[in-house]
């Protein structure tokens, strides 16, 4: 559900903040069940996806993403 | 009545005194009083000869000559019986012009001399000798024009920058013409440009934010939507030099080789990495070929922007869309090109399981919490240095105060003891108001020294990770999907992630099924 009241059909999880409820899915190293898919990994695991990104990324890469998500816990903070 | 034609082909000819404007008008003028004796006539140049001036105008394109159509006008107005130009470069460089222009003097009996050449059309012989004369001209034109781009051709091969104009957010090294060098304030404006555009799909936006930033185009003009199509679309970003662009989609074997279209490395830093360029290029194509000519910019935020989304199908852009019905939004992508699609229920889950596997890195998370702590340092710094000054601004108010409080003691006039009292009032006011921003400021400083107390102990590393978990937003997803993803595939039942590694590209194959 949006602020405004609209229902998404077709996304996942919550609408606002997707990852919140991530826990309650069920996972294994290659298979991935949420509330109305299945995934299943053909050549790999979930782990050697995550190392392969994290390969990949460059230094210019990771400083991005950790401003990104260090402005996340900035707006975190600034909230309580 | 004569008219005598000059012209300048650039407009630093024409400004200069002795340049070759005022050269020809001398020559005509000499010709013009040998005419005068040679005839017994006694024609006065001010009031019989009309001069067109043409002033910084190519002879290629009598379209693009203002003053000689105006004298073609009066020639055909019946108004001139004698043109007269100091060479025949001046007037034409095109054979089918000259001979347009001949036949038609010739039709109405006015005469045409050349002074350079010496000879006038009132003969067959010097009709022909024109004819010839324009072969030979136009051919001149031809071999300067094709040694230039053979030239040219051969410094790109060097992969020398041979254009006049440098491309925003380089700079020609003076020292080493053809190599280019990257200007830092200028690079910013490139970057902002590219990523803007992949991030909103739209030029107007583009354009917005880069004059609304403060950058300016190399003449100093603001930015304008064909400025920054020209910019989005120039190889030089990426380190390439191109040639004859016009003719890239042609096919060499019907072109001589001087036309041929060609690509080489430049000798030049690259400002836009190859994968964010090329997802630009395939934005841009998508919007030219798409009836909005832009990316639906709704309010839900969709996480595959930026041409990351392909289809396995036919190899197009896939963008998001919506339909409503009884005020439940279906969300899905679909392919610009051959319309397939797909809910973005079917794509998200695993990138959001991704995702999540990488706030499980703890080099990462360390990286995050080291920005946290490193901008706390800066709003600490921040605090006590305002702190400091409040601290400086109280002591000079006491001190006014009780500078003010001794005169107060010292007076006996009325007058004075009443404007002592309103400056103290004042002054207490201030004292106050300082004394608050004082506590203000020393409790800011403990929460943040309190906050900053140990950022990087396990406890926290948990915490912060489960802080970004559940905090992290579809847009925050939308900024790091570029970072994580080369490309994502969609078909059918079939997902596959492209990311590209420092070993070359790797894909990763998944299948989905629905419940």
């Amino acid at each position: 559900m949006s602020k405004d009241g609209t229902k998404y059909k077709g996304s996942i999880g919550d609408s606002l903040n997707p990852l919140k409820n991530i826990e309650s899915w069920e996972i294994s190293d290659n298979s991935l069940s949420s509330s109305n898919k299945r995934y299943y990994l053909q050549n790999c695991t979930f782990p050697e996806i995550a190392s392969s990104i994290e390969v990949s990324l460059d230094n210019k890469q990771i400083s991005t993403l950790s401003e990104i998500l260090s402005l996340i816990i900035k707006e975190y903070e600034e909230k309580i | 009545m004569i008219a005598a034609y000059v012209r300048v082909s650039t407009q630093r000819q024409a400004l200069v005194k002795e340049g070759s404007l005022k050269n020809q008008e001398e020559r005509i003028r000499s010709w013009f009083d040998y005419y005068n004796t040679q005839n017994g006539k006694s024609l006065n140049w001010d009031k019989n000869v009309v001069i067109f001036r043409e002033e910084g105008k190519s002879a290629k394109d009598i379209k693009q000559r203002p003053r000689f159509r105006e004298m073609l006008d009066e020639i055909q107005g019946g108004r001139i019986h004698n043109v007269v130009v100091a060479s025949i470069d001046r007037i034409f460089r095109n054979i089918r012009d000259a001979l347009d222009f001949i036949t038609l003097i010739n039709k109405i009996n006015v005469d045409f001399t050349s002074l350079k050449e010496n000879f006038d059309t009132s003969t067959a012989t010097g009709r022909a000798f024109l004819n010839i004369m324009m072969v030979f001209a136009q051919m001149e034109r031809e071999q300067t024009s094709e040694r230039v781009r053979i030239g040219n051709r051969q410094r790109i091969d060097r992969g020398l920058w041979t254009f006049a104009r440098v491309p925003y957010g380089y700079e020609m090294d003076k020292s080493n013409i053809g190599t280019l060098h990257v200007i830092d304030s200028e690079r910013a404006g490139v970057e902002l440009a590219f990523s803007k555009y992949q991030e909103k799909g739209s030029i107007r936006d583009v354009v917005r934010i880069m004059n609304e930033q403060g950058f300016r185009t190399k003449s100093g003009t603001l930015w304008k939507h064909d400025t920054i199509y020209r910019l989005l679309k120039n190889k030089a970003y990426i380190g390439l030099v191109q040639i004859n662009k016009k003719n890239q989609s042609k096919s060499n074997d019907n072109l001589p080789k001087a036309d041929r279209y060609m690509e080489r490395k430049g000798n030049w830093e690259p400002i836009i990495d190859d994968d964010l360029f090329l997802r630009v290029q395939e934005l841009l194509h998508g919007n030219g070929t798409s009836k909005t000519n832009r990316i639906k910019v709704n309010k839900y935020p969709y996480i595959f922007q930026g041409g990351i989304l392909q289809c396995s199908h036919c190899g197009g852009i896939m963008s998001g869309t919506s339909t409503k019905k009884k005020s439940k939004k279906y969300i899905y992508y679909y392919c610009n090109n051959c319309r397939f699609q797909v809910t973005s229920s079917r794509l998200e889950g695993i990138v959001f399981k991704i995702i999540s596997d990488i706030l499980e890195s703890d080099p990462i998370i360390k990286k995050v919490l080291e920005k946290v702590q490193k901008r706390r340092n800066g709003i600490n710094l921040s605090l006590s240095n305002s702190y400091i000054n409040a601290k400086k601004v109280f002591s000079a108010i006491q001190k006014k105060i009780e500078v003010q409080t001794i005169a107060l003691g010292n007076t006996k006039s009325d007058s004075i003891i009443e404007t002592i009292h309103e400056t103290l009032r004042d002054l207490l006011k201030q004292k106050d108001h300082i004394q608050y921003v004082i506590e203000d400021l020393e409790m800011q400083i403990q929460s943040w020294e309190r906050k900053g107390e140990s950022l990087q102990s396990l406890d926290n590393i948990t915490f912060y990770r489960k802080v970004i978990l559940e905090h992290m937003s579809r847009v925050h997803i939308r900024q790091i999907m570029p970072l994580l993803f080369s490309r994502i595939v969609v078909g059918d039942n079939r997902i596959t992630l492209g990311i590209k590694g420092e070993s070359g590209f790797k894909e990763f194959d998944i299948c989905v099924e629905n419940d």
